[in-house]
């Protein structure tokens, strides 16, 4: 939180240095951890983020980010018994997680005037879950808004004075809500950056 | 900007897979009274027919049957689960530890609960109603559902109520042929026997 301050202030300070704006549209595939990961194990294939950044300065940029991941898993024909319960229940279950997290985004890139530029970056905000679990005829559904952070490192690459290739990995972790355990899991995504007239 | 906040939003929900076969809708739950002592007890009775819940039933009114078919698919598994389990089946007026009542029911929103008077052209009783020792799981059933429940008549309490110690629920669709469905309730019986093995008094299984 500290380091995203310090990082947002620095950026308005250099504010009239430099002004510039990329959208950045990415395929997004995303590999459950912790929680996340014993409720679907499955990693995801479903997943589109989209990217804003104003760049204070080339080194330097703040903006948002937009995404929507969908997890899938069918669990096999099973017996569970809920702890200290005496009920059980046996069946086919299909499990869901959708995941939208809604971040604001700071990010740092190195050798920024070269083709090949590394970044670091970090995401503060929140992220909307929703578990479902089918089984037989019924859903059982719990969503909720967490508080998320997402630390993020990547690499753009030129490939015309206004569009740049892009992969990036981001580490997703929602802390736990009174109706949800935290969930976390991985993204990488792979996309295009170029520049935006907003 | 708020083309860019709002792409995702209007992305609709995804829900891929799901299930593909009727089967793959079967669910079956069971729960029972963790108080009782199903050591203790050995023998059983179970009726010669299968209660059919319509859910508008009133005291004298005649009691309905489901089909024969289906009957038999759940009476016998429920007798050839109990028998491997050590069970001894007795007539209803031999004093039997458990009576067993199976009853279904399709298409008709019902809570799981039915009214005693279901049973009075048989149960050997006059005197009773029923209470569950653990949390019963209400809800409306759309599809196919058959009930069985254990009752413990020595357990009548002052207020006349007879404990219903182990119960279960088999629900699925009712689609398919007659065979079809009635495997699928034979096997459901089965797993709900298999869940509960707290049921076994050291039978030849």
């Amino acid at each position: 939180m500290r380091a995203f301050i310090t990082l947002f202030i620095i950026a308005c300070a250099a504010h009239a240095a430099y002004a510039q704006s990329t959208m950045t549209i990415q395929y997004s595939m995303n590999f459950p951890m912790g929680d996340t990961q014993d409720f679907v194990s499955e990693s995801s294939f479903r997943g589109v983020t989209i990217d804003y950044r104003y760049h204070i300065t080339p080194e330097i940029a703040v903006g948002g980010s937009a995404a929507w991941y969908t997890f899938y898993e069918r669990k096999g024909y099973d017996t569970y018994t809920a702890t200290e319960s005496t009920l059980s229940a046996s069946g086919v279950q299909y499990r869901y997680l959708n995941s939208m997290p809604l971040l604001f985004v700071g990010d740092y890139y190195f050798n920024a005037d070269q083709k090949l530029s590394p970044f670091l970056g970090l995401g503060i905000g929140t992220t909307y879950n929703r578990l479902d679990n089918q089984m037989g005829l019924y859903d059982v559904s719990v969503d909720s808004w967490h508080f998320t952070l997402a630390p993020e490192a990547g690499l753009r690459y030129g490939v015309g004075d206004e569009v740049w290739g892009y992969l990036s990995v981001r580490y997703n972790n929602s802390f736990e809500t009174k109706e949800l355990d935290a969930q976390s899991y991985l993204t990488v995504n792979v996309g295009i950056m170029f520049l935006s007239g907003l | 900007m708020i083309v860019f906040l709002t792409l995702p939003l209007a992305l609709s929900r995804c829900f891929p897979g799901g299930p593909e076969y009727t089967e793959e809708m079967d669910m079956v739950v069971t729960n029972y009274d963790p108080d009782f002592d199903f050591q203790s007890v050995g023998t059983y009775a179970l009726p010669d027919d299968v209660v059919k819940i319509t859910g508008n039933l009133q005291d004298g009114d005649d009691v309905e049957f489901i089909k024969p078919e289906y009957a038999e698919a759940i009476l016998e598994s429920i007798r050839e689960n109990m028998s491997s389990y050590g069970w001894t089946e007795v007539d209803k007026n031999d004093d039997p530890d458990i009576i067993i009542l199976p009853s279904a029911m399709s298409s008709t929103t019902l809570v799981f609960y039915y009214d005693y008077w279901y049973w009075s052209w048989w149960y050997p009783y006059s005197w009773w109603g029923w209470y569950y020792p653990y949390p019963v799981y209400g809800g409306s059933y759309t599809s196919g559902s058959v009930f069985i429940q254990m009752t413990y008549p020595e357990g009548m309490t002052a207020a006349d109520d007879i404990p219903v110690v182990w119960s279960s629920i088999l629900n699925g669709l009712l689609e398919g042929s007659t065979a079809a469905i009635s495997s699928r309730i034979e096997s459901s019986v089965n797993q709900a026997y298999t869940q509960s093995p707290y049921l076994d008094l050291g039978g030849d299984n």
